[in-house]
């Protein structure tokens, strides 16, 4: 009984996880293209894309538009309002004379009113060198590549999703009651017919992840040694996902709670994990139990390696695993 | 009135279906509403090695010993010695206390700048359109008698009441939907994070008719199963509020308008989240009544008469 045969043939005869995966595939490419131009590697080097719309070209007008060149990258934005409000811009700055200037924020985070004032101070005065009067910045250690970091964040989500399809789609038929037997019939043992569906689904995210890496590299420019450890991170990830959806799945047989917890589930562990919100700002109960969720250690290890958050991932893996199959053998039992 | 019963029997015998219209969304929205006001509380921590107390309140001055270990343990987000800052990467707000800095040493005390922060709707209404788009679940659940492979299916594909029939689904489908979209309009008003008036409710209803639309189409695919009908309805669902700047990511709608202009035409979340955000706009109203109807047509044509 060769499970990576019956793998296959699942493969052909169910079209819907293709159009799953290449949905995830498309909504990836686009993440990737958007990244490449977003904040996220704009703010390494600036602080962001603002507007500047000045009433005059008068010297003051045209000083404080260079001076603000430093710091952001200034583009002609027709509707600031709405890229501000969908974060592609950071600021508005509309220009009258040196008593009316106007600052259209997005964020109260954003240095845009300071750097405003700082100019109109040095022209009040009367100092030019006064903005040369800067701190010195030195990075103690850094961690990461910032796009990279982001887009692996957000795969998290798809890893999720993709481990409920691979339940539903592959686990669920290949432990169907007759496939089973069948097995038993056969010269494979049951040990070896069960590591070698897991081994196939790992080989097929593999090959999904390693795809995705390829457009992280190629769009991000991420080198190979940047993008082995997430690999090997999604996949431990990946392993945890499916090993939680297998132990649902072995309690419940029911197709529907796999879907909601791959769909719905997937979209929260990652959003109190801090992927799309800094984790620092997030109220401290929810912190607290997104520290007891895989998610979180996920999201920790896309920054780098840590030893610590490797072994509670294990740790995670391998209770979830035991947890199984103590369910299948109880089930089996009854 | 017995056939619409029996719809509506449907809906509430399936779990999911109730799940993913009524529970999920206002589920999101609660924790994205709580996770968003922890970011108005925010206070940074700049390490110093004699803490005072800090003029601006955003930023709080925190004594460190070893600034190193503060720093890579996350306990503040810079430290400051001799006109010198020390950062272990980039951070929220690091720009903002860096260049407060700089100001001060550039012996500026006023703010000269006439600021205003524009509040953010655009995370909001994108949770309530997307609310609105979970119609496209309802609507599988609902129409799948009409499309599946099972006797009443293919009884209903030979009566001559089959259009009527669907009629009366869709209108149901759409009538459920609007419902289940009152509980989170309710909070988000609550909580003066939308404006309830005419054109919040014009935008919701055009997208239900999308999403009720949308799976009619998915579910005349008649070799897909039932709960792989759903899986893809959710996956378009989640698709669409994201391209249309959904889930705490909206310069994802900015990029759909501007970078790939197409995709705002394929996400009838990004059409109307731009409507919300700019105001009506006839030509994307236009849109958004073809995408049923065309997915409808389709649909009726696709399935069900094998």
């Amino acid at each position: 009984m060769n499970s990576y045969k019956q793998i296959f043939k699942l493969l052909k005869s169910s079209y819907g996880i293709f159009i799953y995966v290449v949905i995830y595939f498309m909504l990836m490419i686009f993440m990737i293209g958007a990244n490449s131009s977003n904040t996220v590697n704009q703010n390494a080097k600036t602080y962001g894309t603002i507007s500047v719309e000045l009433k005059n070209e008068d010297q003051f007008s045209i000083g404080l538009k260079d001076y603000l060149k430093k710091f952001y990258k200034i583009e002609e934005i027709k509707e600031y309002k709405y890229a501000i409000n969908t974060t592609y811009s950071v600021g508005h700055v509309k220009v009258e004379d040196i008593d009316n200037v106007e600052v259209t924020l997005g964020s109260v985070v954003v240095p845009l009113k300071l750097h405003v004032s700082q100019y109109i101070n040095s022209i009040k005065q009367n100092d030019p060198t006064l903005l040369l009067r800067r701190v010195e910045t030195e990075i103690v250690e850094s961690k990461g590549v910032l796009g990279l970091k982001e887009f692996f964040q957000s795969y998290a989500l798809l890893i999720f999703g993709i481990s409920g399809m691979f339940v539903m789609s592959f686990i669920k038929p290949l432990m169907s009651k007759e496939t089973i037997e069948k097995v038993r019939l056969s010269s494979t043992s049951m040990t070896k017919y069960i590591s070698s569906i897991f081994l196939g689904l790992f080989t097929i995210m593999l090959v999904i992840t390693l795809l995705a890496s390829g457009f992280a590299m190629i769009v991000l420019g991420a080198s190979i040694s940047q993008i082995i450890w997430p690999i090997i991170n999604s996949m431990l990830y990946f392993g945890i996902s499916l090993m939680i959806l297998f132990m649902v799945f072995a309690i419940t047989s029911n197709e529907d709670v796999i879907m909601v917890i791959s769909n719905a589930l997937g979209v929260l562990l990652v959003m109190i994990s801090g992927s799309f919100f800094p984790f620092e700002y997030i109220p401290k109960p929810i912190q607290i139990a997104a520290k007891l969720l895989p998610t979180y250690y996920y999201n920790q290890l896309v920054s780098g390696f840590d030893l610590n958050f490797v072994l509670i991932q294990c740790a995670f893996l391998m209770a979830l695993s035991l947890a199984t199959v103590n369910i299948l053998k109880y089930n089996k039992q009854r | 009135m017995k056939k619409l019963y029996y719809d509506v029997k449907i809906i509430f015998s399936d779990k999911i279906v109730l799940f993913f219209t009524v529970f999920f969304p206002l589920m999101l929205i609660i924790i994205i509403h709580t996770l968003v006001s922890g970011l108005n509380n925010m206070k940074f921590k700049v390490g110093v090695d004699q803490a005072g107390t800090s003029q601006e309140k955003m930023i709080e001055y925190v004594e460190v010993k070893d600034y190193k270990e503060a720093l890579q343990k996350n306990e503040v987000q810079l430290y400051t010695k001799d006109n010198k800052i020390y950062v272990t990467g980039y951070k929220t707000g690091q720009a903002y206390i860096i260049e407060n800095i700089n100001y001060a040493i550039q012996q500026g005390t006023k703010d000269y700048a006439q600021s205003k922060t524009l509040p953010r709707v655009s995370d909001f209404v994108a949770l309530l359109t997307m609310n609105a788009i979970y119609s496209i679940f309802l609507s599988i659940t609902v129409m799948q008698k009409y499309f599946g492979k099972s006797g009443v299916a293919a009884r209903i594909a030979l009566s001559n009441q089959r259009s009527r029939l669907m009629v009366n689904s869709f209108i149901l489908s759409f009538i459920f939907q609007s419902i289940a979209l009152i509980l989170p309009i309710c909070y988000l008003s609550y909580h003066n994070l939308i404006t309830v008036n005419f054109e919040l409710f014009l935008y919701c209803g055009l997208l239900i008719l999308n999403g009720i639309g949308l799976g009619m189409l998915v579910s005349s695919f008649e070799r897909l199963t039932l709960g792989m009908k759903q899986g893809i309805s959710v996956t378009i669902a989640q698709i669409m509020t994201l391209i249309g700047g959904g889930f705490g990511i909206p310069m994802l709608a900015y990029h759909s308008k501007y970078t790939f202009p197409f995709l705002q035409y394929l996400s009838p979340v990004h059409l109307t989240n731009q409507m919300f955000m700019n105001g009506f706009n006839w030509s994307y109203v236009v849109i958004l009544v073809l995408i049923p109807i065309v997915a409808m047509t389709i649909a009726y044509y696709n399935g069900g008469k094998k």
